[in-house]
């Protein structure tokens, strides 16, 4: 249903070389590889589309409840609309499609020169209100923390996060799992939410 | 090559993908890369292009798409060596 992923440059840069033989080939299929090829920046699309594929992983993984899987072929993007000149500006926002096993997801991304986060939502989950954050601290207590006095601002301070035996997190009140969503991610410096409510 | 083998060398393999190198001491046949070890999801593509180098093999799709743990790795080599 939704789902959220970050990626720090830095970090990514220090631990990732994508230029590596076959790197591009397990995880972009043809058409992407087509568009790294003829960016101007192929590391901020290399990473954009790899945060658009973690970000849907989760929010599949949501959607039909099951165990991890290491597939990222398996995410298609579609289309991909860039608005906001990153020379310019220092920052983008990107809108994509990415397709898989016949569900839709429309993701948003956000770029800086330190990071890139996106959302992304399940088509028939468009409606209602989100919040996503990213944050200076990578630790999921912190992010738990933040995401929590944003609900505890919106709603009510009596919720718990916990992850589930799939580990997806989750919002109980007491032993009762809430309507509300929350996807978490860290990497590097940064940790992010996106939360509905 | 035995099982053994195998699981040993996957332990070398994955070393310097993990930043927290205490999580190594519970190395065992049923550790998860990403779970336990805490890789990066983006280096467990690393591994498994390590892998293909080590041992000789490819991995496909649907391979990599189950290839989590120590265990999942291994039955893949080992199906692999025995083509």
């Amino acid at each position: 249903m939704i789902g959220n992923d970050i990626v720090d440059f830095v970090q990514a840069h220090k631990d990732s070389n994508w230029r590596r033989r076959g790197w591009l080939d397990k995880i972009f299929v043809p058409e992407e590889q087509k568009w790294i090829e003829n960016t101007d920046n192929p590391d901020h699309m290399v990473w954009l589309l790899w945060s658009m594929k973690e970000a849907v992983y989760k929010a599949h993984q949501r959607t039909l409840q099951y165990a991890p899987r290491y597939n990222p072929k398996s995410f298609v993007c579609s289309s991909l609309a860039t608005t906001n000149s990153f020379l310019k500006t220092g920052q983008s926002q990107s809108k994509g499609r990415i397709y898989t096993a016949g569900y839709c997801y429309e993701t948003t991304s956000v770029m800086t020169t330190d990071f890139v986060h996106t959302t992304a939502c399940l088509t028939t989950f468009l409606i209602g209100k989100k919040v996503a954050k990213v944050i200076e601290n990578p630790k999921t207590t912190a992010i738990f923390t933040n995401a929590k006095s944003h609900l505890a601002n919106e709603m009510s301070n009596k919720y718990e996060f916990r992850k589930d035996t799939l580990g997806i997190p989750q919002i109980f009140e007491g032993t009762n799992k809430t309507p509300f969503l929350i996807s978490l991610s860290h990497h590097g410096r940064f940790g992010s939410y996106f939360l509905t409510l | 090559m035995t099982r053994e083998e195998i699981i040993t060398k996957l332990k070398a393999i994955a070393t310097p993908y993990v930043l927290n190198k205490s999580l190594l001491d519970a190395y065992n046949e049923n550790t998860d890369f990403i779970k336990d070890l805490e890789i990066n999801s983006a280096n467990l593509v690393d591994i498994i292009l390590d892998v293909e180098d080590e041992f000789g093999i490819e991995v496909n799709d649907q391979a990599m798409d189950g290839m989590l743990t120590v265990n999942d790795a291994v039955a893949v080599i080992q199906k692999e060596l025995s083509k």
